[in-house]
């Protein structure tokens, strides 16, 4: 379960991002999970609503994409995408390889309400 | 408002490992970080280690367990440094962990540096620690299947040590089935059968870490 641990890294990563643009909640975070990560994005997003609680992120949705894995054979470097555990290269048939793509667990994007910000220029204008 | 971050989840983590890796590399200590599900003789493997290299190389153990210093009372009986990290349940080690641990060893006294992580052949996969290289271990009770169950980790791994195999002759390993599933998922890796109670392969084992301590010692040198 160490999909907790990465709840807390992104609810630090968009509190960060929301504390830079004066504090608005947090409304929206994308995340890229790669297919060779062991993350099960339904974990993530229950370990991120625990997390969230009590935060500018508490109303917060956290969505994800999927990108395929894409493997580089180094015998013969065409590129592939495996079809099981074992990366075996359908042009040469080497076992193993680089990867090209699957890694990741990046932070897309996070999206603020700009609703208290709104309220202000009313404010600010009367 | 829409914010495009594009920033790595583990970026704190891997700035932290990179860290460790920078301060071990100063001191020329090679690290080596061993996985495992929990029970599958982790803790064994490096009292076998300490018993018969001789002092060479100099290890120092990093043990990370949920809870207990029961680990780092063992390490401790056979005369090496250790640090007992109790995770308070967490499922894994993570680099600032490691980090702060190393302020309690003292490193100009150590050539190489066993972080015994947390049993568990899912989680620890994902936090790098800022090792050199990694192990994985299975012990023959748990089955010859788990490479196939757990691909990710037995495919990062540099040595994979099959340990407990004074069992093989009471259990239903498939040794055939184990060692075709490690080679198809990381071609080249080396496989050491061991078994630290009769200590069969612990000699390969122990040369093993020296040939890694050596390239470390390699390192610091260039």
């Amino acid at each position: 379960m160490h999909e907790f641990s990465l709840a807390e890294r992104i609810l630090e990563s968009a509190l960060g991002a929301a504390a830079a643009h004066g504090g608005l909640p947090v409304e929206r975070i994308v995340v890229e999970i790669g297919a060779l990560q062991q993350v099960v994005p339904e974990a993530l997003a229950f370990a991120f609503d625990a997390a969230k609680s009590g935060t500018p992120a508490e109303d917060a949705v956290l969505e994800w994409r999927e990108t395929a894995a894409l493997i580089a054979c180094e015998s013969c470097g065409s590129e592939f995408t495996p079809e099981d555990m074992f990366w075996m290269c359908p042009s040469c048939g080497a076992a193993g390889g680089r990867v090209v793509r699957g890694e990741e667990l990046i932070i897309q994007s996070v999206t603020l309400r700009e609703t208290l910000l709104e309220t202000r220029e009313v404010e600010h204008g009367n | 408002m829409e914010i495009k971050l594009v920033q790595k989840v583990m970026k704190v983590n891997d700035e932290l490992a990179q860290g460790v890796r920078a301060r071990l590399r100063a001191a020329g200590v090679a690290c080596v970080n061993m996985m495992s599900a929990p029970g599958s003789g982790k803790t064994s493997l490096i009292e076998a280690a300490l018993r018969h290299c001789g002092g060479s190389p100099r290890i120092g153990v990093i043990e990370g367990d949920p809870d207990t210093t029961l680990d780092a009372e063992r390490v401790a009986a056979c005369g090496a440094p250790v640090v007992q990290i109790n995770t308070d349940g967490g499922c894994h080690l993570e680099a600032n962990l490691v980090g702060r641990a190393l302020g309690d060893l003292d490193l100009d006294a150590l050539d190489i540096l066993l972080i015994e992580n947390v049993g568990n052949l899912v989680c620890p996969v994902a936090f790098d620690l800022g090792e050199d290289r990694r192990v994985a271990v299975v012990s023959v009770t748990e089955g010859h299947d788990k490479p196939a169950k757990y691909p990710k980790l037995f495919r990062g791994v540099d040595l994979v040590v099959l340990n407990k195999a004074d069992l093989l002759p009471y259990v239903d390993f498939d040794m055939v089935f184990f060692r075709d599933t490690v080679r198809r998922l990381n071609p080249g890796v080396l496989i050491l059968d061991v078994s630290c109670r009769t200590g069969d392969g612990v000699d390969a084992w122990v040369a093993w870490l020296r040939e890694t301590a050596a390239v470390a010692d390699k390192g610091k040198a260039g």
